[in-house]
């Protein structure tokens, strides 16, 4: 029991000494305490070295200096910790979201709200990390006529949900850059996106009409009522083999490949 | 008589087995979490929302499913399930995400 409490004891002191290893000497911090004391803690009970991950940390501290949001930062080196990914390999896939988020600040241009400017560039570099391209978001933002900033970037990744379920570049452009037009608010863009991409089968067989849903958007319909109702196809007998998805891409494995775990210390 | 008993075997039959299929279900900011894997000695739900622990939100053996009620505000919420404290699961969800370091996350949203 001593020994369980010195232990417990001895955990919680490493913690606190490789968060304070990590904070930042003089400048205020831009990283949330909070999220500084949950990376040492991840890091320590995985057995990082704070030399490891220190580097993680300076390169979260440097982009928050330029204006991006650190939190999503934050959260992607705790995911990776967690998950016993090796720091070297967290930081690579941490300087990627970092040139996707200053990538998002080039395409969003100035907005003034800093909550909604930190949204928006965590959106927009969801989407484009999500295989949206630069050019992409140029013609939604064309196509979207004065919609805010906020917009541009959800409907960047309404457009990323339709290209994953395989809806052709324009047609996916041309709806979200319509709705962006219609005012569609940004849980309408992803929702009109999601629901256009679990029925992805029936625009694909021509049940349904992408011109149709385009075209109840332009008439000002309201973002529920935008698509048809759904109809339910009742064959006569089950077919022996699902259907294939071939404009679906590949299916994610069930269950993550093999990582070697870290042994605790 | 017997088409009104026949009505509500069928309702019973159909509600136990909602109650056994694994998924999500979103009702009023309040996340239910339902996943089969009957062989785990211990689960938990590691998301952005917790900040990744693998401890902080254990699940609850229901005959040979997993669940856990959680409560979120509005948004989109990455999250995997934990089996007995070290192997990261996909969970099997409608939307994936790629994490970014070769594995898929589930993505629960929250209206």
């Amino acid at each position: 029991m001593a020994s369980g409490v010195g232990m417990a004891a001895w955990s919680f002191l490493s913690a606190l000494a490789l968060a304070t290893m990590l904070a930042p000497a003089g400048a205020a911090a831009e990283l949330a305490a909070q999220d500084r004391q949950d990376i040492a803690r991840l890091a320590e009970s995985r057995g990082v070295a704070a030399g490891e991950v220190a580097p993680l940390v300076e390169e979260i501290d440097r982009a928050a200096s330029r204006g991006l949001p650190a939190a999503p930062l934050a959260n992607k080196v705790k995911e990776g910790l967690a998950k016993g990914v090796p720091p070297a390999r967290v930081q690579t896939v941490l300087r990627g979201l970092v040139g996707n988020m200053d990538s998002a600040v080039g395409l969003l241009g100035t907005v003034p709200d800093a909550a909604l400017r930190a949204r928006a560039i965590e959106v927009l570099a969801e989407a484009l990390g999500r295989g949206v391209t630069a050019e992409d978001v140029k013609r939604l933002a064309q196509g979207g006529g004065a919609a805010p900033a906020e917009s541009l970037a959800f409907g960047a990744k309404g457009w990323a949900l339709l290209r994953e379920a395989g809806i052709p570049s324009d047609d996916g452009v041309a709806l979200m850059s319509e709705a962006m037009r219609h005012g569609f608010r940004s849980a309408d863009l992803l929702a009109l996106a999601r629901e256009v991409s679990r029925r992805r089968d029936e625009f694909a067989s021509g049940r349904a009409s992408l011109d149709a849903v385009r075209e109840a958007v332009r008439r000002g319909e309201r973002p529920e009522r935008v698509l048809p109702p759904e109809r339910v196809e009742r064959p006569e007998r089950a077919p022996v083999v699902a259907p294939e998805r071939p404009e679906r891409p590949p299916e994610p494995p069930a269950e993550r490949p093999d990582r070697p775990e870290r042994p605790p210390r | 008589m017997r088409l009104a008993w026949g009505l509500v075997a069928t309702m019973v039959v159909a509600g136990c087995a909602a109650s056994l299929r694994e998924g999500l279900r979103v009702r009023e900011g309040t996340v239910e979490f339902r996943w089969r894997r009957p062989e785990a000695a211990s689960v938990a739900i590691a998301g952005d929302f917790n900040g990744w622990s693998a401890s902080s939100h254990a699940m609850d053996r229901e005959g040979g499913l997993w669940t856990r009620r959680i409560a979120l505000p509005p948004g989109e919420y990455a999250f995997m399930y934990v089996v007995d404290g070290r192997e990261w699961l996909t969970p099997p969800v409608e939307e994936k995400v790629p994490d970014g370091f070769g594995g898929w996350n589930g993505r629960v949203v929250v209206p």
